[in-house]
Order: structure tokens, then C-alpha cells, then sequence
């Protein structure tokens, strides 16, 4: 083995491979800031056919430099924009924008980069360690053991939720809901589907809800204030080097964290969608004081997500390459260009091939450490970003939503959704609904349900005596009871307050938002009444009705005053909010109003016009009328967004945007 | 200077829409219909995926091939149903859009699966690159299940798969409709990797699989005490042939068929599943374009440079099916209402039909 490794790192030493990594180093960078539609598996996709004729080293160098690199800088958007960077990434808004928007956005990019060379080089070691272990760790892990997982992973909904946990449950409850939208694989019902419209049979597109619930109001929060128009903007306080030292300060977060990553990486069916959420909620869970100071911009609540999702491309290779089980479209696709290249993952290639994995794992290191080096070479020019005025910053902003958002399933629908759950996120913003619990709900919804039926269709309910379900077991009860008693601890000095405040019957608008919510489970009740035993058991038993219940309990609390919302500082997981502090009410209704017509306004103009012309148009008008910019910077901002969908998208690679109904009507 | 503003802004709004809307391409009467022409192909996937990777592979024959060397670009609606209904009933039928679409599209159109707007006679079609399969049936070590008498024999049988009605979940529900299985089981809700896993860990007893599939990432399976007592032929009657170090004393699934019944299901199953993936494009497009594209992709299918490059990129051998074949295929299915309401309970999710 060790001869293998030694080979494998030779395997290095030719100019072409140096070049190869080079390139895709480059690649990941653009993907990582580029918008949703335009990440790995399409730049794979693209490149694999042209590749595989190359040196299979240098070949494999492009594939998992972009990819290390991609992961390694995916933390920009989140940070200077508050949109999510892509699957692993999007925990790390809750704590990087609000640090972006306070002036620390070199320090949060500082701390994520030296996370995520940490993370990756953690997870390159296991990779290169883990060989001999790697499938009896694996098989141990069945769908009753994933199922505890997963329940262990939602419990974190409890943290998340922090100073309003029946707020938090309800919007767990309302995700763990939209999880079940679609066929249910195990009895085909179509759950949900409304207007039996095909958009909703494969389930709902978390990538448009995250965008929306998270990106609008990052973006509202900017036209409100207009900063840098009406408000200066915050001035750029503390350097990389800062991030970096915290980062280093942290090294045992950053530790557990990777392993995390890796683990997540390793085990297949628990998503790379999952690593930084639970990463994240791990970290909420054990850093001191986290209760007060995670979702405000503590530092730790971006390198807990951001090392472990770089950590976790290390685990994530370890089964591909020693199993043959991709764990995405990416890895499937470098399985694809293995495979054509003449190697067959799996036992054949460790016996075969070792050199090329030890291979893999030196390149995976080496583009972890460049990667994190090109990341901090980028962040101080970056970082000036968020300085940007709300003229230019809006229009982009909004562009890389809607964009993100049709990438997803390519349907009008795309843009309804993004648009509602827009207004969605904005309320619950507003009335202390914390989002990152619906967030949750639904990422581990549809996994939730999957292993439980498997566990009882596969053994009965044999599968609750395996003594590795009962340890699981216990380990996720006791963390959640640590967790519900950490909390209780300090409820003595905030309910007498509460009680206090009572004073008869009241209506506050943040009760509208629950009766909403109200309303939506009732529907999911009525509708699936009618539905099979096992179709209907997690949607309604275990999600509708007690979210139904819930939403009463918290409309009573509403009402009698037992709990105030709103105008309070609540001290859940949320993203800071002061930056529109001082704002007259009306002329921020206003604002608010004016900002969803020309966000609804840009999602039709795709619509009739597609998006080639529509957001474009959005773009111009909005920095011309809105922001009042200077005509030529408007024209300039236009053609920006123009080349970069057309040129990009359609002439460069050849793929086309959906048509705006106006040309398909002619 | 209000007033030169506003004057600045209307011109910078007229240039910005005369820009957007581009210039317009004059054709000569006659040049081949696709000379200067851009063709759009829907493709049900995400960008990237192997079922891209196949994709772009024939695309990429297929301007090599037809007359006028058009541009040809990609578009993705990732679901079956809403792509072919939006190839049916939205996309102009002037021949410059086509689709790439799974073999579900027959049986969705001929039991009227939820949501779909279209039928059958809604496509006119081109063929694909794979005929899909031909099947195996794997079974896990540890049961003694080597033959077909021991599988019939067999009580309980749980098999691994991903949703009712995807393919392979209807193969596992032929085979145990035609061998009459005692009380077999179905886990559903795995990935295809997780499948593996789930075989290997004792979760599940059986999988179907498609043999070149088969080969590619579990033939280690054959030394570790795994079994395959049948397999099941494709369209084209190709079985264990089409892999060289596959078992080739295999009984086939159509040698099970003891009744007249068994036989019709089996026949109609095969007659709806012509192709793997198919071409297709709206019924109604100028007769020059059909022309032009039928001859293009039969060209494209027995180009040897694209078996090459086919295999290059995906490792799988092409096994195409012609439109032609497709379309005689479907005309010649079976349209005995008993047989078709038994088919329908097999690729649904309640109990199987009875098989005499």
C-alpha cells in the first residue's frame, strides 16, 4: 500500500496533469460563484467526453480539482449575497451574511477557507486511511440505523427553533409536509400533485424554496435600507488572517466537523444536502453560548458547515471508488469517465489500480490546499462586494434567484414558486418564524419516511431490537433531552416576563402567518384522507395533524397574549435583521410592496418573454427606474446579465433556457 | 434635461429590445430544410447524468448526419411526463424541436398515467440508441436459491426497488407473475446504488437488473456465492449473448410462460417497451424535416463510428432501435382488454393478477 501511494504521488510529476489540475481549479472557482445551473455535473457533463481522451491522471486531475474547488469557495454567495452556495452550503447564510452585512465579510470568507482546506485535507486523510475499513463500516449501517440518523438529524429542528419551538415545529412540520409532495415510491399515490400537474409528481425542488426563503429577504433588506444610496454601508472591518485564526482557534470544532463531513460522505442515502445542516445544528448544539450568539453572525456557524462540507468530498470519493457507489450526479459522472477511461471502481480498482486512488487522494489534497489559497487570493477584492449600492446589488441578486430557480425544473412553475415562497420567507422573517427548521423538514422528510419503511417492510418490528438501533436510539434521545433541559434552564427568567405581559384577548399579524399554516394542514388532512394506510402515515399522522395541533396551541398563544412576537428579539437561529432599524413604518411598507411588484414583475417577464430577454429587461428597468442609475451603467448591467445567459448558457454550451409563452403563442 | 433623460432612457429600451430580438435568417428555397437551422432537443434529465452523457452522443451523429449540418442544442425537463407533454401538446411542430425521452412514455400513454396529456399517436418517432436490457433476476448468497424450481418454491421473497412502476419494478412483478412466487415482497423506495447495498447487507433477496448493468458494476457478485437463476430477453430476442463472460445456460423468462394468458402479458409487456430511450418528435412536422430526421438517425444507428464513440463515453454497447421498429412494434401490441387490465395490475401497486 505504501509503494501504492508513493506511485500514486508520482503519478503527479508530469507537466500535463500540473496543467490539468490548474484548469480545474479554475472551473471550480467559476462554478462555485457562478448561479445554480451551471455547477459540476454540467461543467462534467461537458468535459467528460473531451477528456477521456486525454492521460487518465491528467483527466482525473480536472474532474477532482473542480470539484474539491468548487465545494472549498461555494461559501461566496452565502456570504456576500445570502443565497445559498449549492448543496453543502446553504447553513453557512445563518451566520455568514449576517457577519457580511456587519462589515466581517473578509473574516467570514477567512474562517470558511481555512475551514475548508482543514475539512479537506481531514477528509483526504481518512480517504487515503480508510481503505482497509471502509465496506465493513458501510455495512453496517442499514436502514434502521439511517433511520436513527435521520431522526437524530431532525431533532435538531429543537435547536434551530430555539426561543420559539412551537413557531420552530410548525415550520418543521410545514416542510417535512412540502417533503411528501410527489409519488410515493412505495404505493405510487400521487401525494399532493395538485391540478394533477406533472411539476409536482417528482416532489418539490429544494433548491427553489431555500432560494427564495433565504435570498429575498437578503435581498428586501437592501432595498429597504437602499443602502448605499440613503445608508452608508458598513466599513470593512477585520482581515482574513482573522477568519483564519478563529478557524484555527476552533481546530476542534473544525475536527469533529470533518468527521462529520466524511461520515456523511461515506454512508450512502443521507445527501450531501444534509452535511452542513447537521454540521451546523452539531455546532449550535455543543459551542458555548451558541444559544446567543448563533444566526447573529458567530463565526462557528460557518466553520462548522464549510468543513464539513469540503471534508465530506473525501468520504464521498471513499465510496466511489472503493465500492463503486456514487453518492450524486457528480460522483456518478466521474464513475462514468473512470469507467470509459478503463478502470472499474469498486474491489477491482483497489486491487488493480491503487497508484490511481492514491492518485486521486494527493490531487484531492493538493486542490484543497490551492483551492483554499486561490479562495483567500480572491476574498479581499470580493469582499468589497458587500459595499456594493442596492441599485446594482438587487438586480444581481434577484438574477441569481430567479436563475437558480428555473434551473431547477425547467417550468414556468419554477417562478411561481420561487416568488411565493419569496413572500413566505419574507413573513416569516418578519413575525419570527424561524426558517432554517422548514429548511430541515424538508431535506430529511422524504428520507425519514423512506427508512421507515423499509426497516418494517425488510424485518417487521424486528428492526427496533438491534442492539445498533437501540444504542442510536438512546444517543439521539439523549442528545435531544440535553438539549430540551440546556433550554429549560433559562425559560425561568423569560416566562414570568411573558406571563406578565398578558393582558386579554389580542390579534397580532403574525398570527395570519400560523393561520396559514393552519389552513395548509387542514387541507393536507382533508385531501389525504382517502389515501392508503402507508401513504398517508407520515403525511398526515405524523406530520399534518400534529402540525394542526400545533398551529392551535400557537394561535391560542397569540391571542391570550401568553406569548409576544413579533417586535421582540427573539434569540432563535435567524439571520440579523437590524439593518432596517430606524426605517419609518410606511415608507418600509412601502419599499416592501414596491420590492415584490418588481420581483413578481421580473418572474413574469421571464415567464411571457423567457429568460434570455425578460431578466434582462428586469435588469435595465430596474436599475434605470428603482435605483436611478446612470443610463449606461443600466445598458452595462443589462448586457452583463444578457451575455452571461445567452452567450454563456446557450452559444457557449448549448443549452437552451425554456421559451417565454409569448414566442410559443406565435 | 428631464426631458433629454427621458430621451436617453426610450433609446437605451429601443436598442435593448432591437438587440434582444436579433436578426432574422433568410433561407433559400432549395437548400435541405435544416441548412442555417437550430434544432432543439428536450431531453428528460438534469444537465449532466449519464442519460445526458448518451444524449449529446447521438446529437452529436446526428448533425454529423443530417443534410444542412444544423446547430443542434439541449434543453432539460427533468420528468417524463411533463416533457412529453409539453412535446405534444406546446412545442411549434415545425420540426425544429425534438425529444429524448424514457420508455415509460408508452405504457404512461396507454393507461392514461396520472397527469399525462398525450397518446401515443401524438409522436412521430426515431428510434434510440439502446433497446433496453435484456434482464437478470440476482438473487442474494445465503438463501439456496439456484434454479427456478427452488425460486418457485421459495416463500416470501422480498425484492429491492426503487418506485412502483419504474422498469425494473415491473420486471420483478412479471417474473413473479409468470413463476407464480409464493408471497413475494416488494422494499421499495432505494436508489440503484442503495439496492446494492441492500442485497449485499441482507436487506433484500432479489433485483432485477439489465445484464450489460449487471456486468459493468456488480459481476464480482458471480464469485460471492450470488445466484441468477433466469434471465429475461429484450425486443430483439437478445439474452446472455449480449455480454461474452455472462453465464450462457440461463433459461430465459418466455420458457416459464405455461399458459396461454402468461403468454399474451409477456407479448404485450415486450410490445409497449420497444426502445430503452426513443427520439421522438410532435406529430405534424413539415414532411421534408420527418424525412430528413427518419433518415439521419437510421444513419446515425448504423454508423460504426458511433457504436465507437457510443461505447467510448458510456461503456455500454448501443443496441439500436430504429423508429420504423418502434413504431411497428406498437401497432402490433396486443389490445385484448383482460390482457391489458392484468398488465396494469402488475405495474401498479396492489396485489399481482391472477395468472390463469
Amino acid at each position: 500500500m505504501f509503494d501504492a501511494a508513493i506511485q500514486g504521488l508520482l503519478n503527479l510529476g508530469n507537466f500535463y496533469v500540473i496543467l490539468a489540475m490548474a484548469a480545474g481549479i479554475a472551473i471550480g472557482t467559476f462554478t462555485a460563484v457562478a448561479p445554480q445551473g451551471l455547477g459540476t455535473p454540467v461543467m462534467y457533463a461537458l468535459l467528460i467526453p473531451v477528456i477521456v481522451r486525454w492521460d487518465p491522471i491528467a483527466a482525473i486531475a480536472i474532474l477532482i480539482a473542480m470539484d474539491a474547488v468548487s465545494s472549498i469557495c461555494a461559501a461566496y454567495l452565502p456570504i456576500l449575497f445570502g443565497i445559498p452556495g449549492g448543496a453543502g452550503s446553504q447553513a453557512t447564510i445563518l451566520d455568514g451574511y449576517p457577519m457580511g452585512r456587519r462589515g466581517e465579510a473578509r473574516r467570514a470568507l477567512g474562517a470558511s477557507f481555512m475551514a475548508g482546506m482543514l475539512g479537506s485535507l481531514i477528509g483526504t486523510f481518512t480517504l487515503a486511511l480508510a481503505v482497509p475499513v471502509a465496506k465493513p463500516l458501510i455495512m453496517l449501517l442499514g436502514s434502521p440505523e439511517l433511520f436513527v440518523v435521520v431522526l437524530w438529524g431532525l431533532t435538531m429542528v429543537a435547536l434551530l427553533a430555539g426561543r420559539k419551538p412551537i413557531r420552530g415545529l410548525i415550520a418543521a412540520a410545514f416542510g417535512l409536509l412540502i417533503s411528501s409532495i410527489g409519488m410515493q415510491p412505495q404505493t405510487g399515490v400521487m401525494r399532493y400533485v395538485f391540478f394533477d400537474n406533472p411539476y409536482f409528481m417528482d416532489g418539490f425542488p429544494l433548491s427553489v424554496v431555500a432560494l427564495a426563503l433565504f435570498g429575498i429577504p437578503a435581498a428586501l433588506d437592501m432595498a429597504l435600507t437602499k443602502i448605499g444610496v440613503e445608508q452608508e454601508p458598513v466599513p470593512l472591518l477585520g482581515k482574513l488572517w482573522d477568519g483564519a485564526k478563529d478557524c484555527l482557534r476552533e481546530w476542534w470544532l473544525v475536527v469533529r466537523c470533518s468527521f462529520l463531513g466524511v461520515w456523511v460522505g461515506i454512508v450512502p442515502g443521507i445527501g450531501a444536502q444534509t452535511v452542513d445542516w447537521l454540521a451546523y445544528g452539531h455546532a449550535a448544539q455543543t459551542c458555548k453560548g451558541a444559544k446567543e450568539t448563533f444566526g447573529k453572525g458567530d463565526v462557528r456557524g460557518v466553520i462548522a458547515p464549510e468543513s464539513a462540507n469540503d471534508a465530506k468530498d473525501g468520504g464521498d470519493l471513499l465510496t466511489t471508488l472503493l465500492l463503486g457507489f456514487p453518492q450524486g450526479v457528480s460522483t456518478a459522472l466521474f464513475i462514468a469517465a473512470l469507467l470509459a477511461m478503463g478502470f472499474v471502481p469498486g474491489p477491482d480498482m483497489v486491487n488493480k489500480n491503487l497508484d490511481v486512488i492514491f492518485s486521486v487522494v494527493w490531487i484531492l489534497g493538493l486542490s484543497g490546499i490551492v483551492g483554499s489559497l486561490v479562495g483567500f487570493g480572491l476574498a479581499n477584492p470580493l469582499a468589497k462586494i458587500a459595499q456594493v449600492r442596492y441599485s446594482i446589488m438587487v438586480p444581481v441578486i434577484l438574477t441569481f434567484i430567479l436563475m437558480g430557480a428555473l434551473s431547477a425544473d425547467r417550468d414556468a412553475l419554477d417562478l411561481l414558486m420561487v416568488v411565493l415562497f419569496g413572500g413566505l420567507g419574507y413573513f416569516m422573517k418578519r413575525f419570527s418564524y424561524p426558517r432554517p427548521p422548514l429548511i430541515l423538514g424538508m431535506l430529511l422528510g422524504d428520507l425519514l419516511e423512506k427508512y421507515l419503511y423499509i426497516s418494517t417492510a425488510s424485518y417487521g418490528i424486528k428492526w427496533l431490537a438491534r442492539p445498533s438501533v437501540i444504542v442510536l436510539l438512546v444517543l439521539t434521545l439523549g442528545s435531544l433531552a440535553w438539549t430540551l433541559w440546556s433550554r429549560r434552564e433559562k425559560k425561568s427568567d423569560v416566562e414570568p416576563k411573558a406571563v406578565a405581559e398578558k393582558t386579554g384577548w389580542r390579534f397580532e399579524p403574525a398570527t395570519l402567518l400560523t393561520l396559514l399554516f393552519l389552513a395548509v394542514f387542514v387541507y393536507a388532512v382533508l385531501i389525504g384522507w382517502e389515501w392508503t394506510f402507508v401513504a398517508k402515515l407520515m403525511p398526515l399522522y405524523v406530520v399534518a395533524v400534529p402540525g394542526l395541533i400545533l398551529a392551535l396551541v400557537q394561535i391560542y398563544r397569540d391571542v391570550t397574549g401568553s406569548e409576544s412576537s413579533g417586535k421582540e428579539r427573539t434569540e432563535q437561529v435567524e439571520m440579523e435583521e437590524s439593518f432596517r432599524e430606524g426605517l419609518d413604518k410606511r415608507v418600509a411598507f412601502r419599499r416592501t410592496l414596491g420590492f415584490f411588484a418588481w420581483f413578481a414583475g421580473a418572474a413574469v417577464a421571464i415567464w411571457l418573454l423567457g429568460i434570455t430577454i425578460g431578466l434582462p429587461l428586469f435588469v435595465l428597468l430596474y436599475s434605470l427606474i428603482e435605483g436611478r442609475e446612470k443610463w449606461w451603467l443600466a445598458l452595462l448591467l443589462a448586457a452583463g446579465c444578457y451575455a452571461f445567459l445567452w452567450g454563456l448558457f446557450e452559444a457557449f454550451f448549448k443549452v437552451i433556457w425554456p421559451s417565454g409563452f409569448l414566442f410559443l403563442m406565435m | 434635461m428631464k426631458v433629454i433623460e427621458g430621451f436617453r432612457k426610450s433609446l437605451v429600451l429601443t436598442g435593448f429590445f432591437a438587440l434582444s430580438i436579433g436578426p432574422g435568417s433568410a433561407q433559400a428555397a432549395d437548400a435541405p430544410f435544416y441548412q442555417g437551422k437550430t434544432i432543439n432537443v428536450i431531453a428528460v434529465d438534469q444537465p449532466g447524468g449519464t442519460g445526458d452523457l448518451r444524449t449529446r452522443v447521438v446529437t452529436q451523429f446526428l448533425q454529423k448526419h443530417l443534410p444542412g449540418n444544423p446547430n443542434i442544442v439541449m434543453q432539460y425537463i427533468p420528468n417524463d411526463i411533463l416533457a412529453a407533454n409539453t412535446l405534444a401538446n406546446v412545442v411549434k411542430r415545425d420540426g425544429l424541436t425534438l425529444g429524448r425521452v424514457n420508455s415509460s412514455v408508452y405504457a404512461n400513454a396507454i393507461f392514461g398515467a396520472e397527469g399525462s396529456r398525450y397518446k401515443l399517436a401524438d409522436f412521430s418517432y426515431f428510434g434510440g440508441a439502446e433497446a433496453g436490457g435484456p434482464y437478470l433476476l440476482i438473487i442474494r448468497p445465503g438463501l439456496g436459491i439456484d434454479s427456478v424450481e427452488k425460486l418457485k418454491a421459495y416463500k416470501g421473497l422480498r425484492f429491492a426497488n426503487r418506485n412502483v412502476g419504474h422498469t425494473m419494478y415491473i420486471l420483478d412483478r412479471m417474473m413473479a407473475f409468470t413463476l407464480d412466487l409464493k408471497e413475494p415482497k416488494w422494499i421499495l423506495g432505494y436508489n440503484s446504488q442503495e439496492i446494492r447495498l441492500a442485497m449485499e447487507r441482507g436487506e433484500a433477496d432479489a433485483q432485477s437488473n439489465s445484464i450489460p448493468s449487471f456486468m459493468r458494476g456488480t459481476q464480482h457478485w458471480l464469485k460471492e456465492g450470488f445466484s441468477i437463476p433466469l434471465i429475461m430477453k429484450n425486443i430483439k430476442g437478445r439474452g446472455a449473448d449480449v455480454a461474452p463472460g455472462f453465464p450462457q445456460d440461463r433459461p430465459s423468462l418466455d420458457q416459464f410462460t405455461d399458459t396461454e394468458f402468461k403468454k399474451a402479458v409477456l407479448r404485450f409487456h415486450n410490445s409497449i417497451r420497444p426502445s430503452g430511450t426513443v427520439f421522438v418528435a410532435p406529430k405534424g412536422i413539415p414532411e421534408p424535416a420527418f424525412k430528413a430526421l427518419r433518415e439521419a438517425f437510421n444513419k446515425v444507428w448504423s454508423d460504426p463510428q458511433f457504436a465507437t464513440e457510443f461505447n467510448r463515453i458510456t461503456k455500454e454497447e448501443p443496441d439500436p432501435v430504429t423508429g420504423e421498429e418502434v413504431e411497428r412494434v406498437l401497432e402490433q401490441a396486443p389490445k385484448d382488454p383482460k390482457v391489458m387490465e392484468a398488465y396494469k395490475q402488475i405495474i401498479g401497486a396492489g396485489p399481482l393478477p391472477s395468472s390463469r
